[in-house]
């Protein structure tokens, strides 16, 4: 038989009482760093790949935007060719009109084409006969505050038409070809 | 004795300790399920409505396509359009962020439930192209002709597929079936309505069941249900602002408009889009009389005579500059002067003629 009464209480891991209470806190303590490692951990890749979907949805958006523009363009009524109450041709403007509606629409920027196009530079560059661009809106992101360019990327699309030009062809109008520029900025 | 009472308090709380903690964990992933969800509906009901947007794009510059859009997976959801203070705004209701759109005019019922949208686009002329109209409609959105009149069969013949257009004899003849909404279009002067709310439709929300009455060929008035009664919606007869001829775009507009309101709103998109368009035309027609002028010959001929305004009547010039005038007091209080908008007709009729005038007798060359 053993003597009880020189024995120390012992507690957790066979450890002196006193000590184990020292261990249980060191532990409660190491458990504790770790969950808050994984939930930073957790957090950092949330934020990540928040970021890079974020980003992509913009750069969706950016595309959908420079699509719905072209098509808006390439209908205009300020733009396309017609010939009385038949349908307007199809891809194809009229070149006098073209010189005006780049007035209007600088006229009416804000007031109305702003809504149309936001932020974007559209050109028809014309390749025969002439090699003559034509500006019909530009408007261009203002610069951030410390004076650095207020876009990030421009998306550009392309499209061909013909140039109806109705003065140039006497009893037939004189048709060439170019193509429309749509850029716009992010 | 003592030990072992602490002891059991010691189990005993740990126990309450867990439970409270585990609770309190749970909860709080409820909690985030919960949120996620909303967010994700909300999420959902945007990402609709943006590619809505891009739908009401395409639809509204292919000229004369109808386009049947499945929208099975919103089946659950109602889609609402408005319009006011020349903004349209659409969506899906109490759902999500609305669209906002102060370009395009679009004519639709106010609320919208079906597993198909029918979208369809037509130009408005004003002599020339001003802009498309688009047009929304469903198959359980039904509209129903009563009268005898040219124009219902050309418009049967015109919306061939959409499935919602029936011409009857009498409103009592309509049989519900599982549709969502019914209009009554009536071009019997009024005489279709005298009886009331048609007894097969009584059951329905007043904001379901709508009319339309032709009280002259360019003229109409709005009819709501209330009760088992038709109430007027407008106080001023709403008219019709369009040259004549097939395929009248603001007379189909008329029958697709949710009510009054939305119909003059979306007209107004379409008038001031004509003062931009009507600017452009301007400069091409002092292009085509300067090209005129620089020749004496042709200075003299024909072509300038129906071009200038000290040619011949009508002419081109004097035509435009009345339509540009007149849209100028159509504009000044819109929609409070939407009645006024009515002269424009005259003066785009004449610039018509003389446009026609330059294609066809004189082979010149035409504004548009």
């Amino acid at each position: 038989m053993k003597r009880k009464g020189h024995k120390k209480k012992r507690g957790f891991f066979n450890v002196p009482r006193n000590k184990a209470a020292q261990v249980r806190l060191t532990e409660t303590i190491a458990v504790l760093f770790i969950f808050f490692i994984l939930v930073l951990f957790g957090i950092i890749f949330f934020y990540k790949y928040q970021t890079i979907a974020l980003k992509q949805q913009q750069e969706e958006l950016l595309g959908a935007r420079a699509i719905d523009t072209t098509l808006k363009v390439l209908f205009m009524p300020e733009l396309s060719c017609t010939k009385g109450s038949a349908e307007p041709e199809d891809n194809c403007f009229d070149l006098i009109k073209l010189k005006h509606a780049n007035n209007t629409f600088k006229e009416y920027l804000t007031k109305y084409y702003f809504n149309i196009f936001s932020y974007s530079r559209i050109y028809v560059q014309e390749v025969y006969p002439n090699q003559e661009e034509i500006i019909l809106y530009d408007k261009e992101k203002p610069p951030r505050e410390d004076g650095s360019q207020g876009w990030e990327r421009k998306e550009p699309t392309f499209f061909v038409i013909t140039l109806k030009d109705e003065i140039k062809g006497a009893s037939l109008p004189h048709y060439g070809f170019g193509y429309l520029v749509v850029e716009v900025y992010s | 004795m003592k030990h072992e009472k602490r002891g059991q308090i010691q189990v005993t709380f740990s126990w309450v300790y867990i439970l409270i903690a585990g609770a309190v964990i749970l909860l709080f992933f409820i909690g985030i399920v919960v949120k996620q969800k909303a967010v994700s509906e909300e999420n959902l009901a945007t990402d609709v409505v943006r590619v809505m947007e891009s739908i009401f794009t395409g639809a509204g510059v292919s000229e004369k396509t109808k386009n049947f859009v499945d929208i099975s997976g919103l089946a659950d959801y109602t889609l609402f359009f408005d319009c006011s203070e020349g903004v349209t705004e659409f969506g899906i209701k109490d759902r999500g962020k609305a669209i906002q759109n102060e370009m395009d005019p679009i004519f639709a019922p106010l609320e919208l439930q079906d597993t198909v949208m029918n979208l369809w686009s037509l130009p408005y002329n004003m002599p020339f192209k001003t802009i498309d109209f688009t047009f929304v409609s469903s198959r359980k959105s039904k509209i129903f002709f009563v009268g005898n009149d040219p124009f219902i069969d050309e418009f049967i013949n015109a919306t061939e597929g959409f499935d919602n257009v029936e011409k009857i004899i009498d409103p009592a003849e309509i049989v519900p079936g599982l549709n969502y909404q019914f209009r009554i279009i009536d071009f019997t002067g009024g005489t279709a309505l005298a009886g009331g709310v048609p007894e097969s439709l009584k059951g329905y929300d007043d904001n379901k069941i709508t009319a339309l009455v032709f009280t002259a060929a360019e003229q109409v008035d709005y009819y709501q249900k209330q009760g088992d009664i038709w109430k007027k919606l407008n106080q001023k007869p709403v008219k019709i602002i369009s040259l004549p001829g097939e395929r009248n775009a603001a007379k189909y507009a008329a029958i697709f408009a949710g009510d009054d309101d939305t119909y003059i709103c979306s007209m107004g998109k379409a008038f001031f889009r004509l003062k931009y368009v009507l600017d452009v035309y301007d400069g091409k027609l002092n292009d085509i009389k300067n090209y005129y002028l620089a020749d004496p010959e042709l200075a003299v001929g024909d072509c300038y005579n129906y071009i200038s305004d000290q040619g011949y009547d009508p002419n081109a010039e004097q035509s435009l500059r009345t339509l540009k005038n007149r849209l100028s007091a159509c504009l000044v209080d819109f929609p409070n002067t939407y009645d006024s908008c009515i002269d424009l007709v005259s003066a785009a009729n004449d610039l018509k003629i003389s446009n026609q005038n330059l294609g066809e007798k004189g082979d010149c060359i035409t504004l548009y």
